[in-house]
This record gives C-alpha cells, structure tokens and sequence, in this order.
C-alpha cells in the first residue's frame, strides 16, 4: 500500500502512499466524515450520534502495519470550532487520549516514533474542517526527532531544557507560562509566528507527565491557539507537532527509558505559514535547496505582537 | 531490532494495538523485564456509559470493550472495513 524509499542524496526516507491521491477533499458540511452518524443521515467514520474524542486508523493511510501506522483524532462531535475553543475539560480528556495513543503505538513493533499532529487551515493543506488531528507512528526515526537527538549531543544534556533556562533567562520572547508549560517564540524561529509550548520538567513523553500537567499543557496549547486567533482577527493556520522521545532506541543493552539516553522532552511546536493578515510565507529557493530559512521578521517583535494578541484573547 | 524506550508492562499486559494484526513489542519487553513505569496506571476497566449508541452502531457496537485510562473511558470498536475505531469520553464522576 505505501512504499518507503530512501533518498541517498538528502540522507532520508520518502514514503509513496499513492493512494492517498483519492482522499476526500473538503466535502460540503452535510457530508463531513469526522461527524457523528445522525439518524437518518449519511453513515460517517464515526458510526454513532454523538462523541466525545474519537480516534480511528486513516482510510487513506500514510503508514500501514507492518510498517507503521496513521490515525485520525476527532476532538469533538461538533463540527465547528478548534483546539481553541474546546471546553477546557475536553482538551484536557485530549491529553490523555494523546498519550494513550503515544502508549499503544510505541509499544508496537514496527513503530519507532510517534508524532502527533494538526494541521489547522487550507494554508497548510488540510482537507476537512472538522477539529481534528493526526498521529503518524514512523517505522524509523524520522529527520527532526534525529536532529534534535542531535542538538542533545552537541549541547550535553538535554536541549529544550537548555533551551527554556535560556529563553526564560532572557524573557524577551516569552508569550506567558504557568506552573507546567512556558510558550514562546524561539530564539531562532523558522516561521513569522513560530511558537513552542515545552514542559518545564524534564519529561521525555506525555508518560511521565502528572495529571496536572497535562491539564496546564492543554491550558497553555487552548491560551496560545486562542492568541493566534486573535492576532490576525481571522483563523489562524498552523502545523502543532507534538515532539516526545522516540519510542524506540538504538541500543537493546543500553540506558534504561529514553530520559537516561538523553533523548526527549516534550514539547510542542507550531509553526503558522502566515508572515502577515493575507500573506504567506513559501518554502522556497533557499529554503528547501540550501535548507537555510530566510526570515521577514524578528522573533521578538512577533513575541511582542503575540503577546498583545494572547491578552486579547483572554 | 531496535528495543523500546517506554514503560513496563505492568500496568498494560491487556492494551492491543489499535490496528488489528499490528505487532506488539509488548510481549517482547515483558519477557525482558521492566524499563520503566508509566507515570499513572491504567485504572481497572469498567462499563462506560454510551448506551445512547446502542442501536445505532450495529455490529460495531456489540463489538465494543470497555476499558480505563486515566481519567478516560473508552470503547474499542471495529469498523464494517476492518479499521479500528475507539471512542474516548471523561468516565463518570472521574477527575484528572
């Protein structure tokens, strides 16, 4: 069904899922999948009338056991709305469905890396409305979670904790925290309006998160998504990754969990395509033949600019 | 083969992937022992309340199992095409 071939040139994997060509593209509100199965109506991917948070493998999977897996994670059975504007308790719920996901898929064999995911808006490709997410399980250690096992090394230790002491040290672009999670724009941001929601502890996964915790990440992730709403006064797109240790590690007889290899710590990033109210920013010649992202903005006047939404917003 | 990096078993010997036929390292790292344990374990399972779906999910809905994680219910359903469907909601009286 998907093929996986390896580009020796970059040094990464590519994976055909070419059936993913036919999948459903915006369908009219009536004939949304992610709804629930009214009586009387089109039978949808959810055969019930009513949901909380449903999870369920994609029909048009980018990853398929034996080599990996992809699932769908439907917030709610309301098709309006976002991460946002979820009752607070139901973002909550979503965190633990997270990591019952991270739990299952990584305790599989052909799952070396779970990545939680949404991509919010046409901007970035998404083709149903309904608030939802995604969870690819990589049969590999992708390219990201590879670099930032990286920057542990060259850093000795773990990088996003060195990265928080130094962004709260500095403080210029913190957008708010509280007592488990700071969001800010990194020092070194990509994107206009690039934002990263870390754990304060060092928690390789959402695992060994309290349950208090998860409760403030799911605040920190509605405050910011909210705040980004409010920036433009339009919906505001995005791609969220959920970053974890990866699930597998490359030594049987070595350290004991993935924080005594170093590996991990939670933390979530988004990264909005939009560099103004109507323009984007494009992946273009430097970008994606040199790698280098080019920059139209600094991050702490999108720091300042965010922060003056997130209050807003409140 | 790599080996995991998640917790022990303990806790979780009875969880199943979600995709019918997906191998589990489950086995594997019970035979070897404890890595590590979850952060909370899974509360012993319970019936959710999602009579409200009864009739309406068919087979699907004989087919549910009731399970406990956290502060979650959540029912395992299987789909007319064989794909895995659960459905997650806040237990009764549950608190995170």
């Amino acid at each position: 069904m998907t093929q996986l071939r390896f580009n020796e040139l970059r040094g990464e994997q590519v994976d055909y899922a070419i059936h993913r060509q036919d999948r459903t593209f915006l369908p009219a509100r009536d004939h949304c999948p992610l709804c629930p199965t009214r009586p009387g109506g089109p039978t949808t991917e959810i055969p019930f009338p009513a949901f909380e948070i449903a999870v369920f493998d994609n029909r048009f999977p980018a990853f398929t056991a034996p080599q990996g897996a992809a699932e769908v994670v439907v917030y709610t059975d309301r098709h309006e709305g976002s991460l946002g504007t979820l009752a607070a308790e139901r973002a909550e719920d979503l965190m633990w469905v997270w990591r019952h996901r991270y739990l299952e898929l990584g305790a599989r064999e052909d799952v070396e890396y779970v990545m939680i995911f949404e991509n919010r808006g046409v901007e970035v490709g998404v083709t149903l409305h309904h608030p939802h997410g995604q969870i690819y399980g990589y049969p590999f250690l992708p390219p990201v979670p590879a670099l930032e096992l990286a920057a542990d090394r060259r850093l000795g230790g773990c990088a996003p904790c060195e990265l928080l002491r130094a962004e709260l040290e500095d403080g210029r672009r913190v957008l708010f925290e509280n007592d488990a999670a700071v969001a800010y724009v990194p020092y070194a941001a990509r994107w206009a309006y690039e934002a990263h929601v870390t754990i304060r502890e060092h928690r390789p996964s959402l695992l060994e998160c309290e349950p208090r915790e998860l409760r403030l990440l799911a605040d920190a992730l509605q405050r910011l998504v909210r705040g980004y709403d409010a920036l433009f006064e339009r919906p505001f797109p995005y791609v969220m990754v959920v970053h974890q240790a990866p699930t597998a590690r490359p030594d049987p007889a070595g350290a004991a969990s993935a924080a005594d290899a170093g590996g991990g710590h939670l933390h979530v990033e988004f990264y909005p395509p939009l560099r103004t109210a109507d323009k984007l920013k494009y992946l273009a010649g430097s970008e994606q033949g040199a790698g280098t992202f080019i920059a139209d903005t600094v991050p702490e006047e999108s720091a300042t600019a965010l922060r003056e939404a997130i209050a807003r917003a409140a | 083969m790599l080996s995991s990096n998640l917790p022990a078993l303990g806790g979780y010997a009875d969880t199943i992937p979600l995709t019918p036929g997906a191998p589990s390292r489950q086995r594997g790292r019970a035979e070897r022992g404890a890595v590590r344990s979850a952060a909370v374990d899974r509360e012993p399972s319970e019936q959710s309340q999602r009579e409200q779906n009864a009739g309406v999910g068919g087979d699907a809905a004989a087919n549910a199992a009731a399970e406990r994680y956290g502060p979650l219910a959540l029912e395992r359903e299987v789909k007319d095409d064989g794909r895995a469907l659960l459905l997650y909601q806040r237990a009764q009286g549950a608190r995170a």
